[in-house]
């Protein structure tokens, strides 16, 4: 075995004295791991959940994601279950459906569209009692979208409210 | 959670393909196997992140590569690999 050369000291390029640079790795890298943990765990976006309430003229459930990133196709689903007859039923979202969101499609077309108290309303219409009435979001993230936003849905019946769900999307960057 | 399960088999099937196609050393290269490797890339791309324009999906489809690169280095190096058949699949 040759000579060591002059400038290299083993204890520092063999044996790492001093050195933390495998430390650091082994802790970046648990970083990484533990990103990629919540990743899987839905943390990021974008598993849909259903929120649903209950009274006594209907039922509304919403199946939508919470939790988005830019660019992401994703759609939302609207039941609404009669209870007893809604003669004008009216689906109302927070601007926040449409806030760097563009919609798609609306499935089943709705009767009417319009603007009630600068939300969307949509007008579905007359709903027999225990029947149900399912509707169709189809959306696309704006990649420059990001921020937190409140999407709460109501059904009216006409002017009266029938059910409120209380609900909100985060867009990651 | 999607694009992290996608990173993982596209990972996995990126290595079994390279496999399949036989191992070459970077030198040894015909101008096709690096035509292969850039359009691979761009392919695979596409399955993994899909529509997802975001930095987020980009860090999650990023970290899950390196972090498949380093579990499949530590299983080719360490003593898991018993009678070396495991090193010797993976590159």
């Amino acid at each position: 075995m040759g000579d060591i050369p002059d400038q290299l000291v083993l204890k520092v390029a063999r044996d790492r004295e001093g050195k933390r640079d495998v430390a650091f790795r082994r802790v970046a890298f648990t970083g990484v791991v533990a990103f990629l943990f919540l990743g899987l765990v839905n943390q990021f976006g974008q598993r849909p959940s259903t929120s649903t309430v209950d009274s006594q003229a209907a039922r509304l459930e919403v199946y939508a994601p919470d939790r988005v990133r830019g660019g992401l196709f994703y759609e939302a689903r609207f039941r609404i279950d009669a209870l007893r007859e809604v003669k004008e039923a009216t689906l109302v979202l927070d601007p926040g459906w449409a806030e760097g969101i563009t919609i798609n499609t609306v499935e089943p077309g709705p009767i009417g569209e319009a603007s009630r108290d600068g939300k969307l309303a949509f007008e579905l219409g007359r709903i027999p009692a225990g029947q149900k009435h399912v509707f169709f979001l189809q959306l696309q993230v704006n990649p420059t979208n990001v921020g937190h936003r409140p999407q709460d849905v109501r059904l009216y019946d006409g002017e009266e409210l029938l059910v409120k769900i209380d609900r909100s999307i985060t867009v990651f960057p | 959670m999607d694009i992290v399960v996608r990173a993982v088999v596209l990972f996995i099937f990126v290595w079994f393909l390279t496999r399949a196609v036989g191992r070459r050393e970077l030198s040894t290269l015909q101008p096709f196997d690096l035509i292969l490797l850039i359009v691979l890339g761009d392919l695979i791309q596409q399955g993994v992140t899909q529509n997802d324009f975001s930095v987020t999906g980009a860090m999650l489809a990023g970290g899950t590569m390196a972090a498949m690169t380093v579990f499949f280095s530590y299983a080719s190096s360490s003593s898991l690999a018993g009678s070396g058949r495991f090193s010797r699949a993976i590159p």
